[in-house]
């Protein structure tokens, strides 16, 4: 979905071209190029907008102990228990010689991985602690598709605690609802398309969300507030849906402890380590992570998050007294 | 970016699309400087604008770091001045520099730098006669700015109403047309003390100029600066930019193996192709200090056959 992304940027440097073509010559036949290539932007928006509404995205996260001997198996299991889901990618904080082997659990036990391979293969690594993967977050090579009842199995080996004690693995999925609402597609399409006259609204724009918060103490586990003292941080209203599909940070010393779509009442994730979300904004890699699908922001909804101050992988903390941004970037639909 | 519509296995009308965007537009890049003088006043604001006479959609805003180690104390904030409007549609909060644009130029003796891969936005449509004031202070209250000089530049087209489609430019349009795409490397020696004036003259085939690129023949001293360049089509009247800036905001410099610059790209890609007319000189006026780099770099230009 991050390519028809760019793709869409591309038809709409075309489209914006044609338009003025269009409109200097009034020629019947550039009138019709310029609508032809509105009319594939506006199907690709309304395709963005059903299957990141067909989907809530969720990061996890899964403490891992020391193991006694570098032979010993650590399993984690992850459901979502009667929810259909799906892994995109995850990113380890493991010992430079771990191991993973990828199990599906469910009614038929299928192996993903056919032997244990290191983890760094699988998954990319944060960018504090122990920095031994690509730091740049990859996604599998296919999204792994659990049905119901499903449960993904992970399988580490070698992991003793040389490099990183206690370990973690962070996964970006997102869970796949069965239908959507009756009306979800015409609304969607209604926001875009006016359904009177047939005219296209607006096109898309790009929109950057930011989430300012401000720890007042250094003490771990305090909580940060918004601008206003509140703990509740929240994202401004819009009076357009945007569709998120980056996020990035100013600071990795510090959990989210909720993150929150009030409008669809989605919990995105639960008391995380913000490195196993976002990068630093000052990463040579990459200033943003991609988001494990796209994610829609409906039009006069708001995120509303908390942050708790420290953290578990790092013995820094985020600077108090500091305004710190987590920031979304997207499109406007 | 147009790399993504510019591969090998185009077909025809694929061609065709592209050629129609090329003989309609132009690429253009507007720089906007800010000299902060004293990083010592607490809280300062610093802005600099810059003017379109033409209908102007941007799509990259980049920025030019020449320091050692940035700290990332620097919001910048582009606004649209006759509208009010802020191009990146954000009001809760002054977001640092990285959220908003992308860093051409970095430090290469230090990994802690912004991120240096380019990217782009959906283009945002700044009408003719509009002044984008771009203003930068620290994005948060107790930071002070330190760094010195920044560049940013906008990047992006112009939509062109007249296509310049004379028969000879449509007969060496059709004779590309008529054959497979063919890819081109074009290159301009730069190692010499000064300025000069380079010409790269175009064959019979029209083509599209898709992007450019830098190799050092020597290594850059820290927080090298390049100087300027600026690019006109001297057959079209055409400029990719009006005021000189460092060619390092338009072409990589890609790591002679001497130092790991960390790049992902050997090239930087336009806005939007150009089209180089069959015959058409293409002029870059190179301003260079040898101080920088000893033995000078070479900088090359992608083209394809449209």
């Amino acid at each position: 979905m991050h390519l028809v992304v760019e793709q869409l940027k591309e038809l709409i440097k075309s489209y914006t071209i044609a338009q003025a073509v269009a409109r200097a010559s009034s020629a019947k036949p550039d009138i019709d190029y310029a609508l032809g290539l509105l009319d594939e932007i506006n199907r690709i928006r309304i395709n963005l907008a059903l299957q990141a509404e067909m989907r809530q995205i969720f990061y996890s996260q899964l403490t891992v102990q020391q193991a006694a001997t570098a032979d010993s198996v650590l399993n984690q299991w992850f459901s979502k228990n009667d929810k259909a889901w799906t892994l995109r990618r995850g990113i380890a904080e493991l010992d430079d010689n771990a191991r993973v082997s990828l199990l599906n659990q469910g009614d038929r036990q299928r192996a993903i991985t056919r032997q244990a391979v290191p983890f760094q293969q699988l998954f990319s690594t944060v960018s504090i602690g122990a920095n031994n993967g690509s730091a740049i977050p990859f996604d599998l090579a296919e999204p792994l598709r659990f049905a119901e009842n499903q449960t993904l199995n992970i399988a580490i080996t070698n992991q003793t605690g040389t490099d990183a004690d206690p370990a973690y693995l962070w996964l970006h999925g997102a869970v796949t609802l069965e239908a959507l609402a009756g009306q979800a597609h015409q609304a969607l399409r209604d926001e875009i398309i006016d359904p009177v006259s047939g005219e296209t609204r607006y096109l898309p724009e790009t929109q950057l969300v930011p989430m300012p918060f401000k720890f007042d103490s250094a003490t771990a586990g305090t909580y940060a507030t918004d601008p206003s003292g509140n703990q509740d941080v929240f994202t401004v209203k819009n009076d357009r849906s945007v569709l998120l599909t980056r996020v990035g940070c100013t600071t990795l010393n510090c959990r989210v402890d909720k993150l929150v779509d009030e409008g669809r009442n989605q919990t995105i994730c639960d008391r995380v380590e913000m490195a196993g979300i976002a990068p630093l904004y000052t990463n040579a890699y990459s200033t943003w992570y991609d988001l494990p699908y796209p994610h829609l922001l409906r039009r006069g909804d708001r995120l509303r998050a908390n942050f708790m101050q420290g953290s578990l992988i790092n013995s820094g903390n985020a600077g108090n007294e500091l305004t710190h941004v987590l920031t979304f970037d997207g499109i406007t639909l | 970016m147009i790399n993504l519509v510019n591969t090998y296995g185009l077909t025809l009308a694929q061609r065709r699309n592209s050629l129609q965007r090329a003989l309609h537009s132009q690429p253009f890049f507007s720089r906007l400087d800010f000299s902060i003088d004293d990083p010592n006043v607490a809280y300062p604001s610093y802005s600099s604008k810059a003017q379109t006479d033409k209908d102007f959609y941007l799509t990259q805003v980049i920025n030019g770091n020449y320091l050692d180690t940035p700290t990332g104390t620097e919001s910048l904030n582009l606004v649209i001045a006759n509208e009010g409007r802020n191009i990146f549609g954000y009001q809760a909060a002054d977001l640092p520099i990285p959220f908003v644009s992308w860093t051409a130029i970095r430090n290469f003796f230090t990994m802690n730098n912004y991120c240096v891969k380019q990217s782009e936005i959906i283009p945002t449509l700044i009408k003719r006669n509009s002044t984008i004031l771009g203003k930068m202070k620290p994005y948060a209250e107790k930071l002070e700015p330190t760094q010195t000089d920044v560049n940013v530049v906008l990047a992006g087209y112009y939509p062109l109403a007249d296509s310049y489609l004379t028969d000879d430019v449509a007969r060496g349009v059709n004779e590309s047309l008529d054959k497979p795409i063919s890819f081109d490397q074009w290159l301009i020696e730069v190692d010499y003390d000064g300025s000069k004036s380079h010409i790269l003259s175009n064959d019979r085939y029209a083509r599209l100029v898709l992007g450019f690129g830098i190799v050092p023949r020597s290594t850059f001293t820290q927080t090298t600066q390049l100087n300027s360049i600026r690019i006109v089509d001297t057959y079209r009247g055409i400029e990719f930019n009006t005021l000189p800036f460092d060619p390092q905001f338009i072409a990589p410099v890609v790591s002679t193996g001497e130092f790991n610059t960390a790049r992902e790209t050997q090239l930087y890609y336009l806005p939007v192709e150009y089209l180089w007319h069959p015959f058409a000189p293409l002029r870059f006026d190179i301003v260079n200090d040898l101080t920088n780099c000893a033995d000078g770099y070479d900088f090359v230009m992608l083209t394809r056959t449209v």
